[in-house]
């Protein structure tokens, strides 16, 4: 009798809390639904300006975010992650790639860098994502705090040891801070190595397909050729190639 | 004699009994709101007596407007949350009790995040981690267990209204207070919470070329912390004694009369 009656009571907390369960859920789950596109837009909206920050607005007339590579290379971005490369263009001729990179050689975990480069390899500009330095010392990475990262606008990287491409301590051109030379050093070593490989790279990066195309627009295939090809006839002779694609298979 | 006195402790049993129904009819009646509005803003304050949800207190209030922020997601997730467990509290089991609040408080905190992300996005940023884990602040729990589920619907919206204005004003004066010593600006990063147009109310109070570390990181927010609880209980203290001095003049007077 007792035994049947904590069954009971049992079976009424499981279902009671299997019903609280499910409300919470669907609340969470439509307010989801419904913020989603929001949230998306948002951080869309946060990149771009991102990526207007580290451009020159008067050199490009497209949209980045339309036009970018998912790459995985750790020359590059400082950890094995697949990663992406925005391209900026102007009149369909290349301008500049904009790219993140970071390092765990700072003070306090990880700095997060934007770096766009045009394709004479000069810095556009530089931005610090996300850091955890020390406020008041190491912080100055970011422009908000300081505008230490504009010394790198204009500048090249000519060789993997370019000489310039260091701390005053280490020798170099840029500035370390009162009290912080980590986290500069830190910043410029990954910077000289990442703008390296990408300056030296920067053709055959824009060359690569295009993976970020929005429905609407024409398949960007211009950009990788520039003959004179109807983009209407490529896309054609893509279909014609999946067909007989599908026949192969088929068969 | 055992008669008179036991009758006599008779008595003194319904004059107990008819004392503790007295009240309770009349709060079912007339809620005592200024009592609960005190209780949250100062007697019980969530941030200054009950030390409860520390963790964001202190990590967040490096600017006022984070720290406003801050207070008002938590103060929303107070209200709903008591609100709905006060809702809820005849369904609920005593087994399942925490779980279930546990649960309630968790969604509206996601919900909470979730319109933060899409509607504040930079703040949501700034946040950062301290947004999901309002979650585990304690004063929310807290009033949960403590009030909200042993009173009236109305009764527990209000106190939350008043625990989460209490928690938000004392996150204010600490964030207010660090970020004029430690940056000397006050409402920095304003846009992130109300928009572009309020990048004007951003104002320097006074300039210096290193800021003031002890107040920008955690420990200053400690110091300014047993500052602010250490004045709470000086005028505390104050009151309590203007209040013994009241009783010790009243009773002089009583002599008087009676030495008349």
């Amino acid at each position: 009798m007792n035994k049947n009656l904590l069954i009971f009571t049992s079976k009424k907390n499981a279902l009671l809390l299997s019903a609280f369960a499910a409300v919470c859920t669907l609340l969470v789950s439509l307010t989801y639904v419904y913020t989603a596109p929001l949230i998306e837009q948002q951080a869309q909206q946060d990149l771009l300006n991102k990526l207007n920050q580290v451009l020159v607005p008067e050199r490009f007339d497209n949209n980045p975010l339309e036009n970018c590579l998912h790459i995985t290379d750790k020359s590059i971005f400082g950890d094995d992650e697949s990663h992406v490369i925005y391209r900026a263009t102007q009149q369909e001729q290349p301008y500049a790639l904009v790219f993140q990179t970071q390092t765990l050689k700072g003070y306090n975990g990880l700095i997060k860098l934007m770096v766009a480069i045009d394709k004479t390899g000069k810095v556009q500009g530089v931005r610090t994502l996300q850091h955890k330095e020390t406020p008041g010392l190491g912080d100055k990475i970011d422009l908000e705090k300081s505008d230490w990262v504009l010394s790198f606008n204009d500048m090249k990287v000519n060789s993997d040891t370019d000489k310039r491409w260091f701390v005053k301590k280490d020798g170099g051109y840029f500035d370390q801070f009162t009290g912080a030379t980590i986290t500069p050093r830190a910043v410029v070593n990954q910077l000289r190595q990442s703008i390296r490989y990408v300056s030296s790279n920067f053709d055959r990066l824009f060359v690569m397909e295009n993976q970020c195309v929005v429905d609407e627009m024409l398949p960007p295939d211009s950009l990788v050729q520039p003959i004179t090809t109807d983009p209407q006839s490529q896309f054609d002779e893509q279909k014609a190639t999946l067909t007989t694609k599908d026949e192969v298979s088929n068969d | 004699m055992t008669n008179t006195t036991t009758s006599g402790e008779i008595n003194d049993n319904e004059d107990i009994d008819n004392d503790l129904i007295e009240p309770k009819a009349n709060a079912f009646k007339l809620v005592d709101w200024s009592g609960i509005a005190k209780e949250g803003l100062w007697k019980n304050n969530p941030a200054l007596v009950q030390l409860l949800g520390l963790c964001p207190l202190l990590a967040v209030t490096n600017t006022f407007i984070n720290a406003l922020g801050l207070g008002i997601a938590t103060m929303l997730v107070l209200i709903v949350s008591n609100l709905t467990i006060s809702l809820v509290k005849d369904w609920v089991t005593k087994e399942i009790r925490i779980p279930v609040f546990i649960m309630i408080i968790a969604s509206f905190v996601t919900i909470v995040e979730l319109l933060m992300n899409a509607y504040t996005y930079g703040l949501y940023l700034s946040l950062g981690i301290f947004i999901p884990l309002i979650v585990t602040n304690c004063a929310i729990i807290g009033r949960a267990e403590a009030y909200a589920s042993r009173n009236p619907p109305l009764n527990a919206a209000f106190d939350g209204l008043m625990m989460g204005l209490g928690f938000t004003v004392i996150l204010l004066l600490l964030g207010g207070a660090r970020e004029i010593i430690g940056q000397g600006t006050l409402f920095d990063g304003a846009h992130l919470l109300f928009g572009e147009w309020a990048r004007t109310l951003e104002f320097q109070i006074f300039h210096f070329d290193q800021q003031f570390l002890l107040a920008v990181l955690p420990p200053g927010a400690f110091i300014g912390m047993g500052f602010i609880i250490a004045g709470k209980n000086y005028l505390d203290n104050k009151e309590l004694e203007e209040q013994k001095n009241k009783a010790a003049k009243k009773v002089e007077r009583a002599r008087v009369t009676t030495v008349n």
